[in-house]
C-alpha cells in the first residue's frame, strides 16, 4: 500500500521536474527573442533620426544616414516581387488547377522543397555565374533581383497554392457544370477569390527578400556609392549588406557601432512591419469569407 | 417507348473509379418531357450515373468508362464532343447549394456571360426570367446586387436552379437537390420540379423514396452499380418486377 | 407558357436558319463542333501554365548543371582528393592551396555544435507547447517562433558579434570570442523555429488512441510523452533535425560574422589525438564563398574552385532534404493508416 503511494508520488515529482525543464526551454526561447529585440532597440534607437533615415552616409560612414541603403533595398525587393510573383502564381495555378497526380507533379513538388533548402550563398554563386558573368548583366540591380527571384520562387508558389486551395472545389464544379472552360473558371471565379491570399504571400516574400544578404553580396550590392542607382545595370546599396560591412569591414567598427545598430533596427522594423501587414490582412480576409 | 421520345440512351455503360467498378453494364432509355428519379441505397452509383450524363464525372482523376451514352444521336463519350455545349444543354444542380461568392444577379448571369452574352438588356432579361421561373424574383428583385451567399439554404438552391436555367438548357440534372434543405424549402423545390417538367427533361437523384413517388413520372432503381429496374413510378412503387426492388421499397434495407 | 413557345421557336429557327444570325446547323453539329479559336486559346493557356509549372524543375537542374560545369575546370586542374583532404586553403597565394578540409570540417563542426545545443532545447520546447503549456503561453510562443524564423540572419550574426562574443571571451579567458562556439550558438537559435515546429507537428500527429491507451494503463502524462509520443513521433523528429541540419550548414551571414573565419583546421590535439573543437576561430564553406566570391576574378581557377565548394554545399543540402522528405512522408503514411 505504502509502496504504491510512494511510487506514485515519486512519479509525480519526476513528471513535474521534466515538465519544468521543458517549460524552461520554451520560455528560454521567448527570452532569447525578447532579449535580442531589446538589445537592438535600446542600442539602435538613439541613432534613429530624420537625418539617419534620409541622409546619405558621410565622413566614411561615421556620420550621416542610410538613405541609399533603404532605397536600394526597396528597389531590389520590388524588382524581385515583380519578377517572382507572376511566375510563382502561374506555377501554382498549374499545380493546383491543371496538374493531375502523376509522377511529374510529384517531381515538381520535390523540386520546390529542394529549392527551398538550397543555401542562399549557393543561389548567390549561381546568380553570379549565370546572370552577372554568363549573361553579362554584371553585378547589378537586375542580377541581384533575378537571383533573389529564383530564391523566392518556392515561397511564392507555396503561398499561392495555399490561396488557390482555399477556394472551395464546389465553385469550380458549379462553373464547369454551366459549360465554362477551365480557364474561364480560373479567371472568373478562382483567381478573384484567391488573389488576396496571394497578395499576403507576396508581401511575406517581399519581407524575406529584403532581409537577405548572401545572394546580393555576390551579385550587386556595394558598400558605398556616390549616387542612387538609376538603371537596372547599376550597383546598389542595401541595408543588410550595409549592416554587415559596418559591423565587420569598417576600419573603426567601434565608432560606427551605433550606426550599425541603427541599421539593424530599421531592417528589423521593416521586416516585422511587412509581416504584420500580411498577417493582419490575411486575418481580415478570412473573417470576411462567407463560405 | 419510341426513339423519338428518348432524350438519353445508354448502352452497356460501365464505369470504374480506379479498380472500383461503380457502374455495371447500364442500358436504359430516359424519356423526354418526363421527370425521371433515380433511387437506391448509398453508394449504389446513382450520383455517378447522373454525373456521366454531363461528363462531370471526368473531374475524378481515376475515372474510366466504356459503353455509349447517346444524346441527340451522338455518343457523348466520343472524342469530338464539345463539352461546353453539352454542359450548356445538360445543366446540373448539386446536393449542397453552391452559389458563387458573387451577387445574386451575377450568379444568374454567369452562364450567359461566359457564353458571350454581355449586353445589359439581354442579361437583365435573362436574370429576371430565370428568377421568376424559380419563384425567387419577388423575394430578391430589390437586392439583386447583394451576395448570393446571404440567402437562406432553400433560396440558395433556387438561385442555383435559376443559374442553370439561365443557360436555357434542355435537360436538368439534380443530385439530391433537397437533402440539405428543411422541409418547407424541400416542398418548394418539388413544386418547381413538377412545374418545370413541361419545358425541360428532368432527372433527379434522391435517397428519399417518398420524394421520388411524389415528384417523378419514371423511376430507375440502382443497387451496387447495377440498374435493377426501371419503369413508371407508380408501377415501381406498387408492383415492382424485381424482388430486390420490392425489398428496397419496403424498407428491408437501405 | 412563354418559355415553351420560346423553346419551340428556337428549335424551328435552328432548322430553318432564321434571321437570329445563327448559322443553320443541327444540334448534332453544335454538340460536336469544336470552336477552333477557343480550342487553340485553351490549348495555349494550358501550355503556358504547364511551362510555369515546370519552372522549378528546370531551375533545379539549371543550378546543378551550372555548378557542375563551373566546377569542372577546377576539378580538372586540382584533383577532388586535394579538395576534400587538403588542409591548406589559399587559392590566391603565389603557391595556391585548394585544400577545403578545414572549411568542410568548419561547416560540419559548427553545425553539429549548433544541433547539440538546439535539438534538446527544441524538443523540450515542442513537448511543452504540445502537452503542458497553458493557452496564454502557447499564444505567445507561436508568434515568437514565427518571428525568430523570419529574423534576418545578418542581424543575428551582428548580435553574436557584438554581444555574445565578448561574453565568450570573458568566460573562457580568450582574446577574442569570435570562435566556433559563437557560431554554434547563433546557428542553434536560428534552427530553433524549424526543429520546434516540425517536432511539434510530429508530436501532434501521434494518434490520440495511443495516448489514451497509455493513460488508461496508469501512466502519468510525462510517462506517456516519453514512452509513447516521443517514440511514435521519432521519425518526424529526426526529419526535423535533418532539416535543421540543412538550414544550419547552409547559413552564411550569421556564421560569417560570428565564428572568426580563420583558415586553420578546427582540430585540437588532446593527448595527441586530433579532436574537433569549437574553441577556436573557424571558417565554413558558406563563409568562404561569401568572402572570396565578391572579388574573385571571373574565370580564374579560384573562381571555379568556389563553384566546387558550392557544389559540395548543394549536394549536402540536397541529400539532407531528400532524406528528411522521405522520413516525413513515411511518418505521415504510418499515422494516416490508423
Amino acid at each position: 500500500m505504502t509502496d504504491l503511494a510512494t511510487l506514485t508520488r515519486i512519479k509525480k515529482i519526476k513528471e513535474k521536474l521534466w515538465f519544468t525543464l521543458c517549460a524552461f526551454f520554451a520560455l528560454l526561447t521567448i527570452a532569447v527573442l525578447f532579449w535580442i529585440l531589446f538589445d537592438v532597440i535600446s542600442k539602435g534607437f538613439s541613432s534613429i533620426s530624420w537625418t539617419f533615415l534620409t541622409d546619405r552616409p558621410r565622413e566614411q560612414m561615421t556620420a550621416g544616414g542610410i538613405w541609399p541603403a533603404i532605397v536600394g533595398t526597396f528597389y531590389v525587393a520590388s524588382l524581385t516581387i515583380i519578377i517572382s510573383v507572376p511566375l510563382g502564381i502561374a506555377s501554382a495555378i498549374y499545380l493546383n488547377e491543371y496538374a493531375g497526380k502523376g509522377l511529374l507533379v510529384r517531381l515538381i513538388r520535390l523540386s520546390i522543397r529542394n529549392l527551398s533548402g538550397v543555401p542562399s550563398i549557393v543561389y548567390g554563386l549561381f546568380g553570379l555565374g549565370l546572370f552577372a558573368a554568363t549573361f553579362r548583366l554584371g553585378t547589378s540591380l537586375i542580377s541581384a533581383a533575378l537571383t533573389l527571384s529564383i530564391m523566392s520562387l518556392p515561397w511564392v508558389i507555396t503561398a499561392s497554392e495555399e490561396a488557390l486551395k482555399a477556394v472551395p472545389q464546389s465553385f469550380r464544379e458549379g462553373s464547369l457544370a454551366l459549360g465554362a472552360t477551365k480557364w474561364q473558371t480560373i479567371r472568373q471565379l478562382v483567381l478573384p477569390n484567391a488573389i488576396s491570399g496571394m497578395a499576403t504571400g507576396s508581401i511575406l516574400s517581399l519581407a524575406r527578400a529584403a532581409g537577405e544578404t548572401a545572394p546580393i553580396i555576390l551579385t550587386g550590392a556595394a558598400f558605398f556609392l556616390p549616387a542612387l542607382p538609376t538603371s537596372l545595370g547599376d550597383r546598389f546599396m542595401a541595408m543588410p549588406y550595409h549592416l554587415y560591412i559596418l559591423a565587420t569591414q569598417h576600419m573603426s567598427p567601434g565608432e560606427v557601432r551605433p550606426l550599425a545598430y541603427g541599421t539593424a533596427l530599421v531592417l528589423i522594423v521593416l521586416v516585422l512591419a511587412l509581416n504584420m501587414v500580411a498577417i493582419i490582412w490575411r486575418y481580415r480576409v478570412r473573417k470576411k469569407q462567407s463560405w | 417507348m419510341s426513339e423519338n421520345g428518348v432524350v438519353f440512351k445508354t448502352d452497356g455503360l460501365n464505369l470504374w473509379y480506379g479498380k472500383n467498378h461503380a457502374l455495371k453494364n447500364v442500358t436504359v432509355n430516359i424519356e423526354k418531357q418526363k421527370v425521371t428519379s433515380i433511387i437506391g441505397p448509398s453508394g449504389c452509383g446513382k450520383s455517378t450515373f447522373l454525373k456521366v450524363l454531363n461528363r462531370m464525372v471526368d473531374q475524378v482523376p481515376s475515372v474510366h468508362y466504356s459503353g455509349a451514352v447517346i444524346y441527340h444521336g451522338q455518343n457523348i463519350f466520343s472524342g469530338n464532343i464539345n463539352l461546353v455545349n453539352l454542359r450548356t444543354r445538360v445543366g446540373m444542380v448539386f446536393q449542397k447549394p453552391n452559389p458563387f461568392p458573387k451577387s445574386i444577379y451575377d450568379n444568374v448571369a454567369y452562364g450567359p456571360r461566359i457564353h458571350g452574352k454581355t449586353r445589359k438588356e439581354t442579361l437583365d432579361r435573362v436574370v429576371e426570367t430565370s428568377l421568376k421561373q424559380v419563384g425567387l424574383w419577388e423575394e430578391v428583385k430589390d437586392r439583386l446586387h447583394e451576395s448570393g451567399l446571404g440567402l437562406s439554404g432553400g433560396q440558395q438552391q433556387r438561385l442555383c436552379l435559376a443559374r442553370t436555367l439561365a443557360n436555357e438548357p434542355e435537360v436538368i440534372l439534380m443530385d439530391e437537390p433537397t437533402s440539405a434543405l428543411d422541409p418547407t424549402a424541400t416542398l418548394r423545390i418539388e413544386d418547381l420540379i413538377r412545374n418545370l417538367r413541361k419545358q425541360y427533361h428532368i432527372i433527379v437523384v434522391t435517397h428519399n423514396m417518398q420524394q421520388a413517388a411524389r415528384v417523378s413520372d419514371n423511376t430507375m432503381f440502382f443497387l451496387v452499380g447495377e440498374l435493377i429496374e426501371t419503369g413508371d413510378t407508380e408501377t415501381i412503387f406498387t408492383n415492382p418486377r424485381e424482388q430486390r426492388t420490392e425489398d428496397y421499397i419496403t424498407g428491408r434495407f437501405g | 407558357m412563354f418559355k415553351v413557345h420560346d423553346l419551340i421557336a428556337k428549335r424551328i429557327s435552328l432548322v430553318v436558319n432564321s434571321k437570329s444570325g445563327e448559322h443553320s446547323k443541327t444540334i448534332q453539329d453544335q454538340l460536336t463542333r469544336q470552336s477552333r479559336s477557343s480550342n487553340l486559346g485553351n490549348y495555349l493557356v494550358e501550355k503556358v501554365f504547364f511551362l510555369s509549372g515546370m519552372l522549378t524543375i528546370i531551375i533545379l537542374f539549371l543550378i546543378l548543371g551550372f555548378l557542375l560545369i563551373n566546377s569542372w575546370p577546377a576539378l580538372q586542374e586540382i584533383s577532388i582528393i586535394e579538395f576534400l583532404s587538403g588542409t591548406r586553403w589559399m587559392p590566391s597565394a603565389p603557391e595556391p592551396g585548394f585544400g577545403a578540409l578545414p572549411l568542410i570540417l568548419g561547416s560540419v563542426i559548427v553545425t553539429i555544435g549548433a544541433l547539440v545545443l538546439s535539438v534538446p532545447w527544441s524538443i523540450a520546447a515542442a513537448i511543452y507547447i504540445g502537452e503542458a503549456a497553458p493557452g496564454k503561453i502557447r499564444e505567445i510562443l507561436k508568434p515568437v517562433i514565427e518571428i525568430l524564423e523570419i529574423f534576418p540572419s545578418v542581424v543575428l550574426g551582428f548580435i553574436a558579434l557584438v554581444v555574445i562574443s565578448p561574453v565568450i571571451a570573458n568566460v573562457f579567458n580568450l582574446s577574442s570570442g569570435l570562435i566556433g562556439l559563437n557560431g554554434a550558438i547563433v546557428l542553434a537559435v536560428m534552427t530553433l523555429p524549424t526543429i520546434i515546429s516540425i517536432s511539434e507537428d510530429a508530436l501532434k500527429s501521434v494518434p490520440q488512441d495511443f495516448k489514451e491507451a497509455s493513460t488508461a494503463l496508469g501512466a502519468t502524462k510525462w510517462e506517456t510523452v516519453r514512452n509513447v509520443s516521443l517514440p511514435a513521433a521519432s521519425s518526424g523528429i529526426v526529419a526535423a533535425i535533418m532539416l535543421g541540419f540543412g538550414r544550419a550548414v547552409g547559413e552564411t551571414m550569421a556564421v560569417l560574422m560570428a565564428a572568426g573565419n580563420a583558415l586553420d583546421m578546427p582540430i585540437r590535439e588532446i593527448l595527441h589525438i586530433p579532436v574537433p573543437t569549437l574553441m577556436q576561430s573557424l571558417r565554413t564553406l558558406t563563409a568562404t564563398i561569401a568572402i572570396e566570391g565578391s572579388d574573385v576574378p571571373w574565370g580564374s581557377t579560384h573562381y571555379h574552385a568556389l563553384f566546387v565548394l558550392g557544389l559540395i554545399l548543394f549536394l549536402i543540402t540536397f541529400a539532407v532534404n531528400l532524406i528528411s522528405d522521405i522520413m516525413l512522408s513515411r511518418f505521415q503514411e504510418v499515422n494516416r493508416n490508423d
